[in-house]
This record gives C-alpha cells, structure tokens and sequence, in this order.
C-alpha cells in the first residue's frame, strides 16, 4: 500500500505485466485450474466492472499510472489491457 | 434489576509483540520493546520516528481473493484479533446469533485507505476513487465484517473516542450484557495508522518520543505510535458456565468521565474521577487494587497527572499498587490499545505476574509510584484496573477480578 512513485527500472517487459495482471485476477477470482493467457477475454472470467476498476487500480498503483475509465470498457483481452499499460508506462518514462 | 455477572472468557490480539496473545505475553513479561525507528515517505517527503508496527505482517496469511483489495488494515487487524478470541472462547453463535453483541473501538478506522486514496486524487491526479473506499474507511467497517465472518447478529456499532475508544468500547459491551440486552459480545478495538500524514500531525502537538517510549522515567520525551487489534470475549457468568467455559477475569466495573477542562493537556481530576467511579460500580475499596495498566503515554504531562490522580485516589495505597505501562512495549496502539492494555491486565490477574515498565531510566520526582521498572513482578493480583485517556479530556476505567471469585460463584 505504498504511495509513493514506483522505480521505473526501463525494463519492464510484457511478461511483467501479464504476470502482474494474473495474479491480482487470480486474487480477484479465485479461479483454481483456469489457465490465463493473454488471448483470456476478460468477459469469460466474469469479471464485474467493480473488479475491472479493482484491477485498474492495483496496476496504477504498481507503475504510478493513470489508466482512463474508457480504456477499461475497452479491454477485452488481457494482452489489451496490458498493452495499454505498456504504452502507458512508456509515456510516462519519456 | 440486579446486573449481570459479566466474565471474560476469550482473548485474542495482534501487535507490535506478535501475531497472537502467546508471543503478546511472553515478550510483555521479558519487557521486550518492539519500538523501533522507522520512516514514512509520500509525495518526496520523508518522516523518521520511532514506532512499534506489527512485525513480518503479510495479509495473504490471513486474507485471500477480494477480501485483499476491500478490507483496510486497520479492519484486518480485528478480524484477527477476533478470530483469536473466539477461538479462545470456544463460542459458537449459530443457536442464538441474536444474543451476541459487536462493539468495537477505533481512532482512525481506515486512515491507510484515506491517505492512499487522497495522493491519488491531490498529488497524482486520477481524478477519481475505488468504489468500495467510503465502505472500506468507514470506522464501523470491522465491526460489519467481524458480524459477517461469524455470523453475530445482535447488537453492533463503533465508539470512536480516539486513545480510549477500545476500552470505552469493552465498557458498553459490559453494559450490555449486564442489563440483559445480549448474552455475549465480542469487543475491543484496532487501529493501522502508522502513516506519514498521522506522523506530521501528531509530530506538530509535539507529543511524539524522540527516542523510544518511556513512560513514568526521567528523560522521558513522549509517546510513540503502534498497530494492531485486541479483542475480548465477554460473556455472561451463567453463559459462560452453563457452557462450561474456562474464565479468565471478571469484568467488574467500569468508570467514565470528562475532564471539562483542555482539547489536549491532561488533568488528574477526570482520570481520578473516572477511577473512582469503576471502583464505585465494581464495589471495591481503593485498598483492594493490586495492579494498574496505566495509560502511561509517555508524555510528560500525561504521566505527571495520571500519577497525581492515581495519588488522590489511593492514597497511601498507592504504594503497593504495581502501575504497568505497557505502552513503552506495544507503543500507543490508538483505538486497540485499550482493549490489548486490558487483555495485558487481564493476563496479570491469570497469572500473578505484573508486566514491567520497560524503557525505564530513573525516578522522576514527580513520578513516585512503583512502576514496575525494566523487569516482571510475580505477585498475588485479586483486583486490577485498566486506565485510558483521550484528547478532549475523556476518560474511561475498567475493573477486573481474578478468575477465582466468578469460579466459585453458585
């Protein structure tokens, strides 16, 4: 729960946040043997928009971005959502 | 009608000494202090100071799935400590849920989620807020999901009377099992507030220790902020029998006062007043007192009134009363540190051992009680009382009677 600005070490790499991005569905959902890959539609984990905005924040949180209330309803994959963090982070670095 | 018997028959705290009240008490009793420096950093801006957090705390112990993202810390910290308690009691809630009562103390309630959500709304601008922030910090948040945890159904609110609101808490909850409004309850408090706003803020009353906490010493120089939760099984004395339940103290009474005089500096005659009103209301004489959990802050003026008030009760009998101050071991725990100073009281009852004052210097000439400096007294201990004192000048006492007297009640 630490505020303050992540480091932004300059490598972050996709897998990073996939990885990132699994997790905190996983701590979501309690999904068991679900296999999550990027191609997984948000949709076909029931995910609620409340859970959408939850996992929003928890990776604004880790890279000190702002992701908008549009993208969310945008997102339909999670190789989507991390895209745009990707792109984001990138941004904010330069 | 002729109040209830009102027994404690469940413990259970999380704090700076531990996870549990095994590692609470035995670290308590070897005087071991968990203060420690430490430092907050937000927006750029850093803040040293001493403070007693709970050690290696990892909420995926204790929590997993949503419960992780909408439970503030402070919120986390009661449902462990009343899992604990429960356990402890051996209570079940499932033949009369109505019957058992929640109330629960706390300062802050979810300061961590609000200083987290304003640096996103004012520093980085998101220009929005979690959904569940406003249920999340509400300070009446523990005490909805202890009820739905354990499925308790009766009576349930918060008192929140900053330093004091766990034991003002314990003292309502004892009203309402006294005057037959419920059969058991679940009280106590907790508090998650070592944050760098709450640092700033209690450093410009200039009341936080540059060192470490000490209370009652010479060379004191004030308190030190802690964390955690304690919370307390009462029962009703045939409640608890007619279950078999093992007892650790009777809850006695209970005093309450308002000083009436100052939002922040400490005078003798509200504490005084509010123990001799828990001495009044448990029918005990000034004399019977063996031990007192005194507030003991570490400030220099908490301490030189609570010793002035402790004087114009007792008398002469202050001499042979042991006055703990447990804080210089658990630090000042806000809302919980009510509830885990009466479990320490009540520990010192069960096992006639008087936790020390740790972090002792010397005497401080107006300071002349016996404190119990630097190392554990075992000592024969009928009756203790518990003090806590808030800004505002509100205080509230507990009385506590050994196990014994409830036992060999027919």
């Amino acid at each position: 729960m630490t505020a303050a600005a992540p480091k932004l070490d300059g490598a972050l790499s996709v897998l990073d946040v996939h990885t990132a991005i699994y997790q905190t569905l996983r701590d979501l959902k309690n999904l068991g043997d679900v296999v999550l890959t990027p191609e997984t539609p948000f949709k076909a984990l029931g995910m609620t928009s409340l859970e959408m905005l939850t996992l929003a924040f928890e990776l604004e949180d880790r890279w000190g971005i702002v992701i908008k209330d549009a993208y969310l309803d945008d997102f339909e994959t999670i190789g989507e959502a991390s895209a745009t963090v990707l792109e984001l982070v990138a941004s904010r670095a330069g | 009608m002729q109040p209830r018997r009102v027994v404690i028959t469940g413990i259970g705290c999380i704090t700076p000494l531990g996870p549990d009240v095994p590692t609470f008490w035995r670290r308590l009793q070897a005087g071991e202090s968990a203060i420690r420096p430490i430092e907050r950093t937000l927006v750029g801006d850093t803040v040293r100071f001493p403070a007693a957090e709970v050690p290696d705390y990892e909420p995926r112990r204790h929590f997993k799935g949503p419960e992780l993202f909408l439970r503030d810390p402070f919120a986390q910290f009661a449902l462990i400590a009343a899992r604990e308690a429960i356990a402890d009691a051996g209570i079940t809630f499932t033949a009369d849920p109505a019957g058992t009562a929640i109330v629960l103390g706390t300062g802050g309630g979810g300061e961590t989620s609000r200083e987290h959500a304003a640096v996103q709304l004012f520093a980085e601008k998101r220009g929005r807020c979690h959904p569940m922030l406003v249920p999340k910090t509400n300070n009446q948040a523990a005490v909805g999901l202890v009820s739905m945890e354990h499925g308790i159904t009766g009576p349930a609110f918060v008192v929140s009377t900053g330093c004091a609101a766990s034991t003002h808490a314990i003292a309502q909850a004892f009203d309402l099992i006294r005057f037959g409004r419920a059969t058991s309850a679940i009280t106590g408090g907790s508090e998650a507030s070592i944050l760098y706003s709450v640092a700033r803020a209690f450093g410009a009353v200039q009341v936080l220790a540059s060192d470490t906490c000490r209370p009652f010493s010479r060379d004191r120089t004030g308190m030190v902020l802690g964390e955690g939760a304690g919370v307390l099984v009462l029962e009703e004395l045939a409640h608890a029998r007619a279950r078999g339940a093992r007892i650790h103290a009777e809850l006695l009474g209970a005093g309450m006062s308002a000083d009436a005089r100052d939002p922040v500096h400490p005078s003798p005659s509200g504490p005084a007043q509010a123990m001799r009103a828990a001495l009044a209301d448990a029918r005990l004489r000034p004399e019977a007192i063996d031990h007192i959990n005194a507030h003991g802050t570490g400030t220099v003026a908490n301490d030189r009134a609570e010793t002035a008030a402790i004087r114009d009760v007792f008398g002469a009998a202050a001499d042979r009363i042991a006055v703990s101050a447990t804080k210089s071991m658990h630090g000042h725990m806000f809302g919980g540190t009510g509830a885990v100073e009466a479990i320490a009281a009540v520990l010192a009852l069960r096992h006639g051992v008087a936790p020390p004052t740790a972090n002792y210097l010397g005497p401080d000439p107006e300071c002349d009680l016996d404190y119990v400096p630097n190392v554990c007294r075992s000592r024969p201990i009928a009756h203790a009382l518990s003090n806590s004192f808030a800004f505002g000048g509100l205080n509230v006492v507990l009385a506590f009677g050994h196990a014994d007297a409830a036992e060999a009640a027919r």
